[in-house]
Parts: structure tokens; C-alpha cells; sequence
């Protein structure tokens, strides 16, 4: 995914989860300038190259534009991230009904063998 | 953790993009969470192997289908490996020559199916699918969890 939004990643993961993730960033650089005073079109830099590079399964990079230095945060880091501030779906919800899909029509699938590997002792 | 296991026809039908399918009912009326719900990898092979058999016609819109769900339930972790416990286990159901009704007459179930029963039975999912004649041998075998909301 390329060029993501901040307010992409909100419409996305919550709200919750995007703070979180910016206070983690924030906690991992070492500032102690607050989220709040963090430039929006700054840190939409920040994240975007983040998951261009996790979602390309770089994964583990971090790059600050305005500054240098490389800041780290691991896949299985943002994963928890995820788990803890995105708010949970209904699963009815994963499935729902997407007007950009099409229908598909019944589909009868068979779980029958079709035929079967065999060893020969 | 997840609770249910999708098996192969209901992984299909929660991908057609149809509320009105009984397992997208069924999800409405029990309120399931998303990670309350996944499927074997194994259910997967079969249903690509299904979109490939399609004529020209259907497949274009069946391939995008099976794409999103991929794309679902690898979202939320939901597509189960097959680790050693499970192709253990479905080695001793092969041998059970097991029976599913395909073109309205019993076949032995293949190796993907027992791989998702395996599955449900090691991982103590409730097997969710349309009901076939394998699924009562290994309620009352193997104690299998089954629910079938096709006949609810």
C-alpha cells in the first residue's frame, strides 16, 4: 500500500490504534515532545513510509524523514499494537456484503477424493 | 481465541458477497467477534482448486472473491496451518474411509477434508459446515463439535 494516510490508517484501525502506535514511535525516538505537538502532515510522513515498509515485509524499519536517525519497530511490535487498540469487528462485519465485489453465484464444493498418494512398502 | 472453524462450503459461502447466505446468518445472529472464526489453510486449496474449474464466465468473479477472502481472514490470523498434530490426526481419519456425498452420491472424503477435520479436532474447534455423513462417524468416534447452519 502506498502513500497511506494517517486518516487512512484511522478509518482502518481506530482511532485508538493510531495513537498507540504514536506513542510507542515517539517512546522508541526517545523525544519527549508530545503526540499532540506532532504535525500531522510530519507524522503522515513518518507512517507512511513505516508501513510501505512493513507491508513490502521489510518490515522492521522506521525512518525518520525529518531527521536521520533509524528508529526500529518489529512486526510482531506493530501486531500487538494492532491487538490492543483496534477496536474488535463482528465477524459478520469481516463478510459483510462489499458493493466493490461482485455477487458470486452459488458455488458447490466438494471435499471428495479425487484421487489419493499412496506409498508402496 | 477462536471458537469455530469454518469447513469448506462455508468458507465459500461466507465469501460470496450475499448476506443472505446461512453462514453470513449465522454470523449476524450469534454476534461471533472476527477472531472468533478461521479456517484451515487446507480448505483454502480446495477452494482455489474449485475457482480454477470454473468456465471462463464465472471464474473472473469467483477469482476476486476468493481473493478478498484470503485477504480476510489473513487480516485477522484466520487461516489455521497444518502442523504435525493435525497431519497426524488426519492420517488416522484417512484410514476411516470416511464418507461426504458429492454429485448426489457418497465418495470417500479426501485428504484436504480430513486435514480440516483433523483440524477442528485437534485445535477443539466446532466444526461448522454443511452436514455430510463424515461429520456424524466422528461426533460419535472422535468426539467432533459439529454445527451445520444450513439446516438451522
Amino acid at each position: 500500500m502506498k502513500d497511506i494516510a494517517l486518516q487512512q490508517l484511522e478509518d482502518q484501525f481506530g482511532e485508538p490504534f493510531v495513537r498507540a502506535l504514536k506513542e510507542a514511535v515517539l517512546q522508541q525516538s526517545g523525544e519527549d515532545h508530545s503526540v499532540d505537538a506532532w504535525p500531522v502532515g510530519q507524522a503522515k510522513d513518518h507512517f507512511s513510509e513505516m508501513l510501505d515498509r512493513v507491508r513490502d515485509g521489510e518490515g522492521q524499519l522506521v525512518r525518520r524523514r525529518a531527521e536521520d536517525p533509524v528508529l526500529m519497530i518489529s512486526m510482531s511490535q506493530l501486531a500487538a499494537f494492532v491487538e490492543m487498540a483496534a477496536p474488535k469487528r463482528r465477524f459478520s462485519d469481516v463478510i459483510a456484503h462489499d458493493p466493490e465485489l461482485p455477487i458470486g453465484s452459488p458455488l458447490n464444493i466438494s471435499d471428495a477424493a479425487v484421487g489419493q498418494d499412496n506409498i508402496e512398502l | 481465541m477462536p471458537a469455530y472453524l469454518l469447513g469448506t462450503q462455508a468458507l465459500v459461502d461466507s465469501a460470496r458477497n450475499d448476506d443472505a447466505t446461512p453462514i453470513h446468518q449465522w454470523a449476524r445472529a450469534e454476534a461471533l467477534d472476527e477472531d472468533d472464526v478461521v479456517c484451515s489453510v487446507a480448505s483454502m486449496t480446495l477452494f482455489k482448486h474449485k475457482v480454477e474449474q470454473l468456465d471462463a464466465a464465472e471464474r473472473p468473479s469467483w477469482q476476486r472473491l476468493f481473493n478478498a477472502s484470503v485477504a480476510r481472514f489473513r487480516a485477522v490470523s484466520g487461516i489455521r496451518p497444518v502442523e504435525l498434530d493435525i497431519a497426524l490426526r488426519a492420517a488416522d481419519l484417512r484410514s476411516m474411509a470416511l464418507e461426504t456425498v458429492a454429485v448426489n452420491h457418497a465418495q470417500r472424503l479426501g485428504d484436504l477434508g480430513c486435514l480440516v477435520a483433523a483440524t477442528a479436532l485437534e485445535e477443539h474447534l466446532v466444526l461448522v459446515d454443511r452436514r455430510q455423513p463424515y461429520h456424524r462417524v466422528l461426533e460419535e468416534s472422535q468426539g467432533l463439535a459439529f454445527y451445520d447452519p444450513y439446516q438451522a
